[in-house]
């Protein structure tokens, strides 16, 4: 385990990656300390309307008069807690029908994979427009909920892959002729295999969710106002594009700047744990 | 070739018809578990006459029991009906019918910008790993592959359409001249509009498929029959693009399949900022109005969309590599 | 009678983590025309590497020290521009490898895998190329050559690959054929029929051979001359039967008693103590004298030089200027 982390650190990358993780959630958890205001108070309609970026306002303000760099941090707050609570949804649920699947084979795993396989034909936002059509005004939570129940296909593949894989290898045959249970064969054989390329698949996979979070927001499905999102601040700024460009910039360099920072982080590890491909 | 090439290629289009009949199914289930009808909306906006309401409810035959509901809808499917749409007043497959085209068209152009453009950086840049330009080329498509498509579409209109009105910024096609232009003039119209929604599609996937085709080509570079073919002398042209290219493009071939998906969903977005008619923008503002039967035979249309094109790119595999074919 | 092939000094490191690996350390010998050469020893040892060196076939990773010099008919090899190069490589020094499954192109049919060498080198029509390469497959003894060359790889069995490769080496008449490990991923049965070929092949053709294996018993049917490598340098250098008659070298001795004979009565095999050391950490002085049951104190601190023992064979032991310490 250890090697495994020097191997990491010395990749300048995923330093780097790890850098830029370790500051935004660090912003995001600041941000109410760090924001000289907050994020849905309107400051002054009559005069602090679409400032451009200024020192007092160093990404200026919207259409209500909002700070933003009060909207960009609290936004960093909600983008990163839909994604990593997603994230962790959905690693659960896929490791766990992973697991099942895997496991009892036959008619179950079938079925299974066929939904798996289902799923995987529509288009990710397609899928989420069908979820979200039907379930309207979820809320925050319910929006973790979809997201994470939609995002589960390839952990459960990968752990079913490593559960089949198990079955077959003798020694595990030999292991249950000497009486020992599922649970100490799988924690014992299974978790260490399936550990690695489920945390490289969970760390990219919250990079996918901002992004996907995001666009989601921007099409007024994601997160509602007024909470702030980086996808609903896109959306606000194009309206008034080029009148106040700052508006749909800064956060969209925002999502840029996480999406860097976790897929360096995620392929960091995934060039420690497997050091062929460079 | 022969049968047996046939024969698996059959089977691989019978399980895209079943994973399209799950998806179907799924839908079914999905609208029947989900809170309130098709109908709540109308019913509480008022606007709706409660006769007309139930007339509906008996055409879709919702007061039948379930199972009859489910083989009326499979029925109504095969024979290409979607359903009505309350918001559009027509049937959804006429809907569909003009707007789906469109996000073809989108999408096709994407795939033309990104395929191409990834494919020569990918192998640019794999063959001269660790180089100053495979570096900076590394990171250029990593911030492109980081950025919300959206955002880049935005970024590239604000740029090139309102700043330096170098081209069109919304639409397909100029809503005032188009109809007096000639034929030439229609089809130059219709691409300037393309352009940047093309372009942003295309520069995500090129990313994307740069990074792919990277490690394919670093992958195949390694191996042995490479070191051969410098051992006959070739000349090193002949070694990267006959030996090590020939090679690296069958993981890529396989990308194709993967691109479906991802271009579908990324023209929703790319639609919504261009102003596009095409079936991505149709369905969001469909969820905005609650007008189901539209979401549910977006994500059919889209699914089969996908299967078809997962075939395309197993035909290609197959006639690219020799050790798929069956001897 | 002047040498086809002169390495000397050839010195070939490679960077890596835990420091510079030397793979190859001060190696140097003739090859005369129609000689079979064969290099031998453990996993390690370099033979591989001091074979992709002579035709600068290694990664941009390894260094090739500037006072080595490969001349091959008068030329140094090591100094050729890569167009200079290219013309050597297939078609007057030519190199088969230990995989023939991985080392062919898998999309490419094994035609035109013969093809490309011929029209690489000689100006000459495809007709004439497909032609060749059926009288090429032939040769190698692939029946129903005119059908097999539109064969893939994939489709051959590991023998009739490797004949393939012997095939594409032969294409245009090389001098010098370098053959690494060409038997090792081959069934027991086959090795004996690829052996018997490059016999065959080489009283045909004349042309030289470099063999590289890590079985004595391989090269004994075949070879003129044996250099027995370890730790990155040649420590025995002789022609074949005094090798096996009188070895020298105390590793040599090692590994012959290592490989069971049925010309001598039964005995228990002896493994040499010991590990093969790291390339990137070679032993002081001798490098084989932590493993030798022979070894005295110089063995540890001075490195020892290859000596002419006589005039067939050189070896690197002190035990040339000391040779009462052999009898026990």
């Amino acid at each position: 385990m250890t090697e495994l982390w020097h191997r990491f650190f010395a990749l300048h990358r995923a330093r780097v990656g790890l850098v830029l993780v370790a500051l935004l959630g660090g912003l995001a958890i600041l941000a109410p300390v760090l924001a000289s205001y907050d994020p849905s108070v309107q400051l002054d309609l009559a005069n602090r309307q679409l400032l451009p970026p200024s020192i007092a306002h160093p990404f200026g303000t919207d259409f209500f008069s909002r700070d933003m760099v009060a909207r960009v941090l609290h936004g960093a707050r909600i983008s990163l807690s839909v994604a990593l609570l997603s994230v962790a949804l959905s690693v659960t649920v896929g490791a766990a029908l992973g697991l099942i699947s895997g496991a009892l084979g036959g008619v179950l795993d079938t079925i299974l994979m066929r939904l798996v396989d289902a799923a995987l034909a529509v288009p990710r936002v397609f899928l989420l427009l069908l979820v979200l059509a039907l379930w309207h005004d979820v809320g925050l939570v319910g929006l973790i909920m979809v997201i994470g129940l939609t995002s589960w296909f390839d952990v459960a593949r990968i752990v079913r892959a490593e559960v089949m894989s198990l079955k077959a290898r003798e020694f595990i045959v030999a292991t249950r002729a000497l009486g020992f249970g599922m649970p100490r064969v799988a924690f014992r054989h299974l978790l260490p295999n399936v550990a690695a390329p489920i945390i490289v698949t969970a760390t990219l996979g919250i990079g996918q969710i901002v992004l996907l979070e995001a666009g989601l927001s921007y099409l007024g499905i994601g997160v509602q106002p007024p909470t702030p999102s980086w996808g609903t601040m896109i959306a606000d700024g194009q309206a008034l594009l080029t009148r106040a460009w700052w508006i749909a910039t800064f956060p969209g360099i925002a999502i840029v700047l996480t999406v860097i920072g976790f897929s360096l982080v995620g392929d960091g590890l995934r060039d420690a744990i497997d050091p062929q491909t460079r | 070739m022969g049968t047996s090439l046939t024969r698996l290629l059959a089977a691989r289009a019978a399980q895209g018809v079943v994973i399209v009949f799950v998806v179907a199914t799924l839908t079914f289930v999905l609208v029947q578990v989900a809170p309130g009808n098709p109908f709540t909306v109308a019913a509480e906006s008022g606007r709706v006459a409660p006769e007309v309401i139930e007339q509906q409810r008996r055409n879709f035959g919702l007061d039948r029991p379930i199972h009859e509901q489910y083989l009326r809808y499979l029925a109504n499917l095969i024979r290409g009906d979607f359903g009505y749409s309350f918001t559009q007043h027509r049937p959804v497959r006429e809907a569909f019918v003009e707007r789906v085209p469109n996000t073809l068209l989108l999408a096709a152009a994407g795939l033309v910008i990104m395929f191409p453009l990834g494919v020569l950086i990918g192998v640019f840049q794999g063959s001269r790993p660790g180089s100053r330009s495979d570096d900076t080329l590394s990171v250029a498509t990593l911030v492109v592959y980081s950025t919300p498509v959206f955002w880049l579409g935005l970024m590239l209109l604000l740029v090139f359409g309102q700043t330096l009105h170098w081209f069109p910024i919304a639409g397909p096609r100029d809503p005032v001249v188009y109809q007096q232009l000639t034929w030439l003039g229609r089809v130059v119209d219709r691409l300037r509009h393309l352009v940047l929604p093309a372009v942003t599609l295309g520069l995500v996937g090129a990313a994307v498929t740069a990074r792919y085709q990277r490690a394919a080509m670093l992958d195949v570079i390694r191996r042995e029959f490479v070191r051969t073919a410098r051992a006959k002398g070739l000349e090193e042209r002949a070694v990267i693009v006959r030996h090590a290219l020939r090679n690296a493009l069958l993981p890529t071939i396989t990308l194709f399949g993967l691109a479906f998906p991802l271009l579908l969903s990324g023209a929703v977005l790319v639609e919504s900022v261009f102003a596009w008619p095409g079936l991505g923008r149709l369905a969001v503002n469909a969820i905005h109005s609650r007008d189901y039967a539209v979401v549910t035979g977006a994500a059919i249309v889209t699914a089969t969309m996908v299967v078809l094109g997962n075939l395309l790119a197993d035909v290609l595999y197959r006639l690219v590599d020799p050790r798929t074919r069956p001897a | 009678m002047t040498a086809l092939l002169r390495v000397r000094r050839l010195r070939t490191t490679f960077a890596s983590d835990a420091g510079t690996v030397r793979a190859v350390d001060d190696v140097s010998f003739d090859l005369a025309p129609g000689e079979t050469l064969a290099i031998v020893g453990e996993s390690g040892c370099g033979k591989t590497v001091t074979a992709l060196s002579i035709l600068r076939l290694l990664d941009d990773s390894a260094h090739i020290a500037d006072e080595a010099t490969v001349e091959y008919d008068g030329v140094n090899l090591l100094a050729l521009s890569s167009r200079e190069l290219r013309r050597i490589r297939g078609a007057e020094i030519a190199m088969i490898f230990q995989e023939p499954t991985t080392s062919l192109n898998p999309v490419l049919s094994v035609g035109t895998q013969v093809t490309e060498t011929l029209r690489a080198h000689r100006s000459i029509g495809r007709r004439a190329a497909r032609q060749r390469a059926v009288e090429l497959l032939n040769l190698v003894g692939i029946v129903d050559a005119e059908h097999r060359i539109r064969a893939y790889p994939h489709e051959l069995s590991g023998g009739l690959q490797q004949r393939v490769m012997i095939a594409i080496a032969l294409a245009c008449d090389p001098k010098i054929l370098i053959a690494d490990e060409p038997t090792t991923a081959l069934d027991v049965t086959v090795q004996a029929q690829i052996l018997e070929l490059l016999a065959e092949l080489k009283h045909r053709l004349g042309m030289a051979m470099i063999l590289i294996s890590h079985d004595l018993g391989v090269v004994a049917g075949l070879a003129d001359r044996i250099a027995v490598m370890y730790g990155g340098q040649i420590v025995e250098e002789a022609p074949t039967s005094l090798l096996f008659s009188q070895p020298s070298h105390p590793y040599t001795d090692a590994l012959l008693q290592a490989v069971p004979r049925l010309d001598r009565p039964a005995h228990r095999l002896t493994a040499i103590p010991g590990v093969v050391p790291r390339a990137s950490d070679w032993p002081a002085g001798c490098r084989f004298h932590p493993r030798c049951a022979l070894a005295w104190e110089r063995c540890g601190s001075e490195l020892p030089t290859l000596a002419e023992e006589s005039a067939a064979r050189r070896v690197r032991c002190w035990l040339l200027e000391e040779p009462q310490r052999r009898s026990p």
